[in-house]
This record gives C-alpha cells, sequence and structure tokens, in this order.
C-alpha cells in the first residue's frame, strides 16, 4: 500500500537566483543601519528670524570646531519666526538636553566693544553651548544674544525689578564696592507689572556676599550733588558711568540677613541714596483714621514712637474711601502708613514683621496702644503720625479698612489745645464783660477822684509841714530820752533820791516797829537800854 | 498856873536825861587810793550784792545769846552795808587782782565777767568773835553762762572788847572774801 501512496511535492524548488537579492538586501540594511548607527541627531533651532543663516552653508560650531551645518531653514506657520533644521555630529547626542542654548554669532559693533569680526569674510554661524541637564530633546529656542554665564557657571542667578528701565543693559557689570563681581544677563520688560526686570549673576565666591539684607541700586552715569558744603559727585567704574551697572551691598546699621537661594527677587533701586532713606526690605502696612484738619501730613511724612521714627506715610486713602460710598457724615480720613521693624534694631526679616504685629494687637486690645497726629514743625507746619500707649484709654480692638488693620486714633497735641482753647474762648464770651467793665471804670472813676482829693490833702502847707514837724519831734523825744540814759544827771539824781527816799522809809519802819511796841513813845522819851557791848574772844 | 508849872517841870526833866553817842563806822578798802588800770580786756562788775535782812539796817549786830541778835542803836554803820560792799569788794577785788572792777550799776557794756554776793551773816558773836557767811556767782557775760558758784565762811576773834574791835574783825573777814572772791575770776 505504501507503494501505492503518491509522492507529493510542493512542486516548487529554492532558486538560487533568490540569493542575489537576499543579499542584496542584508545589504541594504547594514547600509541603512550603519548609516543610521553613524549619522548624528537632526535638530531645530527657532529664531526671531533667518539673517546670516544659510542652508548647506552655516555651520554650528562647539569651541570652535564645527560640530554640525544647518540643513534648511523655514517659516513657521504662524510666521512668528523661522525654524532651522540642523544636522550634529554623531558626538553631539549626548549635549543635547534642556539647557542646551544656540545663539547666532555675526559681526556687531556696540558700545561694548567690537565683536565677531571673523565672521564678515567667513559668515555667520550658529554657536552651541551645551548643558548637563537631563532628558534628551531636539527642539530648541535660539538665543538672540550671547548668553553672558555658562549655565553651570558657580554662582547665583537673581532677578532685579525695578519702576523704570533706567540706564542699565544686559552686559552690564555688577560691582561689590566698585570690584565687578558679576553681570546683567538680560533685560525684560513686565508689561503686567510694569516693571524693568533684569537677570543678573553673581560669580562664587562673592555670591556669598549677597543675603536678605543686601540692596542693589544703579550705578550708572555720574551723581552730581550740591549743597552749602560743596559740590559732591559719585561715580562707578569708567565702564558703568559709559555703559551702566549695578551695585549691591548692605545699607549702613542694616544687620545682616539670612542666606538666599538663586531666583530671588530683588528691587532695583535708582540710587545709593534711595536706599539710604529706605534701607528696610520688610515692613506692615496699617491704616489710621482721623476725623481732625489732615493739614501738613504729606506722603513720606515720618510715623514715630515717642520720637523715634518707625515707619511712614505712604498715602491718603481718599480714592478707597469714596470708593466705600461718601456718607457725607464727616467720615474720618483712612491714612496708610508703612512701619518698619528694622528701624527700631530689629531684624529686616518677616519674623520681625510678624513679631511687631503681634506687639501692635497686644498693644491695641490691653495696653491703650493709640495714633494721635502731631505737629512736627511749627513754622512749616509739617505733621506727624505718632504711635505711644495711652494708659488712661480702655482696650480697644484693631479695626479693618480695605486689606488693611486699623490702629485707633485720638486727638492729642495741638488738635487738644485747640479744641481747649475753642472752649475757654466759649466760656469767655459768655462773661459779662461789658458790666464787669463798666463797674471796673466807675471803680477806676471813683479811685480817681480819691487819688486827687488825697493829692490835694498831700499838697496842702500842713501835709507838707508834718514832716519836719515830725523829723523835730524825734529829735526832741531823742533829747529826752538822753536825759535819761543811765550816765544821765536826771538819772544820777533819780538814784540819789530813790536811796534818800530808802533810807527814810527804813528809819520810818523802825519808827513804826516802836511806835507797834510802845504808841505814846512819840510823846514820852524811851529809855533805851544801853547796847550790849562786845567782848573779846576769852579762852 | 498849877499846871503850867507841872508841864514846864516835865519839860525840864525830859531834857536834863542823858543822851547817849551816836558812834558810826564806815566801811572802806584798805587798799591805795590811788592807782591806774591799764589793762581793759578782762573788765568785771559787780552785779547784785545783797544782804541778809536782820543786818540791812545800820546799827551792827550782835549775837547776845545763842540764836539771840541785837542790832545796837549807838553804834551803826554810816551807810547801808549793800551800799557799802559794793565800794568795798569792787576796791578789794580790784587790789589783788589788777583789774578794773566796775562798781556803778552802768550796764554791762563792757564787762566780760559779772559777781553776785549776798552775805547772809556779819555779826560779833557771843563767844567773842565777829562771823561771815557769804555766797557769790560768776557769769561769763559775753556767753551768758555761769562760770562757778562759791561759798565762804569765817571768823575772827576780836582783839579787845568794844564795837570798834567788831568793826575791825568783820572788816579783815570781808578783806578775806575778797580775796576768795578775786580767786575765782
Amino acid at each position: 500500500m505504501s507503494e501505492m501512496q503518491p509522492s507529493i511535492s510542493s512542486g516548487r524548488k529554492f532558486n538560487a537566483i533568490w540569493i542575489i537579492p537576499l543579499v542584496a538586501l542584508v545589504a541594504g540594511v547594514s547600509i541603512v543601519v550603519h548609516s543610521y548607527m553613524t549619522e548624528g541627531p537632526t535638530i531645530t533651532i527657532e529664531f526671531k528670524t533667518a539673517a546670516d543663516l544659510k542652508p548647506g552653508k552655516t555651520k554650528i560650531k562647539l569651541l570652535d570646531v564645527d560640530v554640525g551645518l544647518v540643513e534648511s531653514v523655514v517659516i513657521k506657520p504662524d510666521m512668528s519666526s523661522v525654524i532651522a533644521t540642523v544636522k550634529l555630529d554623531q558626538n553631539m547626542r549626548d549635549h543635547l538636553n534642556k539647557n542646551t542654548r544656540f545663539w547666532i554669532v555675526r559681526a556687531s559693533v556696540g558700545a561694548g566693544g567690537v565683536s565677531g569680526l571673523g565672521t564678515i569674510l567667513a559668515g555667520a554661524y550658529i554657536k552651541m553651548a551645551p548643558g548637563d541637564g537631563a532628558g534628551k530633546q531636539k527642539a530648541f529656542i535660539g538665543l538672540e544674544s550671547p548668553p553672558q554665564t555658562p549655565a553651570d557657571a558657580p554662582g547665583i542667578r537673581l532677578t532685579l525689578f525695578s519702576d523704570r528701565a533706567g540706564s542699565v543693559s544686559a552686559g552690564n557689570s555688577v560691582l561689590y564696592n566698585g570690584y565687578a563681581v558679576g553681570r546683567v544677563e538680560t533685560m525684560t520688560f513686565d508689561a503686567d507689572k510694569r516693571q524693568a526686570r533684569y537677570e543678573i549673576f553673581i560669580d562664587a565666591p562673592y555670591h556669598e556676599l549677597v543675603n536678605s539684607s543686601t540692596r542693589f541700586w544703579n550705578v550708572s552715569g555720574i551723581s552730581l550733588e550740591t549743597s552749602t558744603m560743596g559740590i559732591k559727585i559719585r561715580t562707578g567704574s569708567l565702564d558703568t558711568v559709559l555703559l551702566g551697572g549695578v551695585a549691591f551691598a548692605a545699607p549702613p546699621g542694616v544687620p545682616a540677613g539670612g542666606p538666599i537661594e538663586s531666583g530671588k527677587e530683588f528691587k532695583l533701586f535708582d540710587s545709593y541714596d534711595e536706599i539710604l532713606t529706605n534701607p528696610y526690605r520688610f515692613g506692615a502696612y496699617y491704616v489710621v483714621m482721623f476725623k481732625q484738619s489732615l493739614r501738613g501730613l504729606a506722603p513720606g511724612a515720618p510715623v514715630e514712637y515717642r520720637g523715634i521714627q518707625i515707619g511712614r506715610v505712604e498715602r491718603l486713602l481718599m480714592k478707597e474711601l469714596a470708593a466705600g460710598g461718601l456718607t457725607g457724615g464727616g467720615a474720618s480720613i483712612p491714612v496708610l502708613i508703612y512701619i518698619e521693624p528694622g528701624r527700631i534694631e530689629l531684624a529686616d526679616t518677616q519674623e520681625s514683621v510678624d513679631q511687631f504685629k503681634r506687639v501692635v494687637k497686644k498693644g491695641v486690645t490691653r495696653d491703650g496702644m493709640r495714633a494721635t497726629l502731631e505737629t512736627g514743625n511749627l513754622l512749616t507746619g509739617k505733621k506727624l503720625i505718632s504711635i505711644d500707649y495711652f494708659a488712661d484709654k480702655g482696650p480697644a480692638e484693631l479695626g479693618q479698612f480695605d486689606q488693611y488693620a486699623v490702629i485707633p486714633t485720638i486727638e492729642t497735641g495741638v488738635a487738644r489745645l485747640q479744641q481747649q482753647a475753642s472752649d475757654f474762648l466759649a466760656k469767655l464770651n459768655a462773661l459779662p464783660l461789658e458790666e464787669t467793665v463798666a463797674e471796673a471804670n466807675n471803680v477806676l472813676g471813683n479811685a480817681d477822684s480819691t487819688l486827687a482829693a488825697l493829692n490835694l490833702l498831700l499838697a496842702s502847707d500842713e501835709s507838707q509841714a508834718l514832716p519836719g514837724e515830725l523829723a523835730s519831734t524825734l529829735a526832741d523825744l531823742r533829747d529826752v530820752l538822753a536825759g535819761f540814759s543811765q550816765d544821765s544827771q536826771v538819772q544820777q539824781g533819780l538814784g540819789a533820791s530813790v536811796n534818800t527816799l530808802s533810807t527814810t522809809l527804813q528809819s520810818l519802819d523802825v519808827l513804826i516797829r516802836q511806835l507797834s511796841i510802845k504808841p505814846n513813845s512819840i510823846i514820852f522819851p524811851v529809855s533805851h537800854e544801853a547796847d550790849p557791848v562786845p567782848e573779846a574772844y576769852s579762852r | 498856873m498849877k499846871y503850867f508849872v507841872l508841864i514846864t517841870l516835865l519839860f525840864v526833866a525830859g531834857c536834863s536825861s542823858s543822851v547817849p553817842t551816836l558812834q558810826q563806822y564806815l566801811l572802806r578798802a584798805d587798799a591805795p587810793g590811788q592807782y591806774a588800770v591799764q589793762d581793759q580786756s578782762n573788765v568785771v562788775g559787780i552785779g547784785v550784792v545783797s544782804v541778809a535782812p536782820y543786818i540791812d539796817g545800820l546799827g551792827l549786830v550782835l549775837e547776845t545769846s545763842a540764836g539771840e541778835v541785837r542790832a545796837a542803836r549807838d553804834h551803826q554803820w554810816a551807810e547801808p552795808l549793800r551800799e557799802s560792799l559794793r565800794i568795798f569788794f569792787a576796791r578789794e577785788i580790784s587790789s589783788d587782782t589788777g583789774r578794773v572792777i566796775r562798781a556803778q550799776r552802768s550796764g554791762e557794756a563792757d564787762w566780760q565777767r559779772r559777781v553776785d554776793i549776798r552775805v547772809d551773816q556779819l555779826h560779833g558773836t557771843a563767844a567773842g568773835e565777829a562771823t561771815l557767811v557769804a555766797y557769790w556767782s560768776v557769769f561769763d557775760v559775753t556767753q551768758r553762762t555761769v562760770i562757778s558758784e562759791n561759798g565762804f565762811t569765817d571768823s575772827e576773834p576780836l582783839g579787845e572788847d568794844g564795837y570798834h574791835s567788831l568793826v575791825q574783825a568783820q572788816k579783815k573777814l570781808l578783806s578775806r572774801l575778797a580775796s576768795a572772791i578775786a580767786a575765782t575770776l
């Protein structure tokens, strides 16, 4: 039966001819793979314009070594820019990441100098700055100007903002005590905030000079100040005079702040004098509301605590007051003040501000803290706001106006004096002055007539003779008294008379005694016994 | 006529009775009468000089028995003792000390010391002596303080009978008292 089984075959056999295409296929694949393995990456770079970019000619350079070539340049569909397709060498593959930057190097002449002269003959080229970030990237946005600092340079990168652009521009130096320690990398204008913003980079190790208390100011140009002491000129280095620049330092008297990190924002002051005027960064806003006249109180007026300035007046919140609706009842006028704890030797930090807020809250609610409007200068009428404790004031609460806390106020100083003077004048007006004056006039009239009569009396001959007579009488009296002195004849005669009288009285005493014994002895003689005779001492 | 004769006889009888002779004795110091004191710096004044009432009369006093005295009627001091003693002491003390002693009551303007003297006893005794008991005080006029208070008791026998001898004895006692006072100035 097995013999009966047919031999089945496919009827097709491998034809040797097919080897040739297989070999060709393998060769082709290997060529493609090899080509892919050895070919560099193709990336796209977006520029504002295609100026100086020529496909097939413009080269990509890294450290002046050709590492690629511009293959094509096309316009983006939205016409906002152009996209250049670039073929790089294969060994550039590992340097393409988000920090890799490209910019066009072309000849330029400016205030900073002349650069890129070599491109006049050789043509512009694209310069590459490899980055060290993670992640692969093939689409890049080219820089319009060369980066001032390598991306991996040691140091710190900060942002400055200013209300106006001034004369600072990219490439300017950043100075510390006149020494260039960094540079301004870019300058942009934030339309939303209406601020000019500058990216600056400070090289290591000078970046350690920057802390939270550091202030930056514009040192461009020449500062000329005239006063009675003469003319004072302040300049930076020559390049900052010509090109502009930024300087930084810690304001005098402000304690050093804490360390900062990259990306921190600082205000760029217009001048160093402005820093001296407002050397503190951290503060707190409060509102004080007054019903009395605010004449003489201007923005910038000092806010004091017992004579020590702790802040300044920002502005009168008239717009906010009007926005709340005018009631017509003579509402208090809100004044926005800005208090800086750094002025009372506290650290210029947000923690100090928070501590100060707690002190104010406790002072108002428990210790009678109040704000008053004081006259700072009686001649000019300039006023200031004083904050102090008033023991006779009871507890109060911090109010709220708009977004600010409100410190309660009381009327003191000149305002209180004015009120007291007004009260006094009112009482004075109530006095019956006319009647009083009339009576006083009558009294004075009587006094005049009395004085006239007295004058007549004094002018009479008798009155005029009185002093002379009085003097004469006194002289006579003196003579009389002199006659009674102990050495006078009168006195001596009187003494002798007294002695005689005393003797007589003694004799009279003897007589009286005798008569008491024998009353008739005055008629009939008395026979006396003979006196006893003293006898001599005999032993 | 009979009454007239009787009265006349009575007057004649009265006038014919014997009248005793009055003897008066002057108390004065025995120091020289002429003297000159130049030093006017330590002037002493005799202040109050008082005598006991029983000898404040003119008659010399004699003790007849214990506790019994009798003032003589016919033997008297020529001046009251309170006056004569002032002059006597001033003269005697000035002689002893050589200092100015003011006896006049002319004030204390220039006095530095003042002496007040009280004579408590000055009489003759039945035992034939003269006795003297006295006290004195010395004052600092400028300081108005009492410097000393002193007492003196002494007796002197009579040399012979009679009031003249009694006066002499009393004079000696007063001289010794003046010396004692001078020693305390």
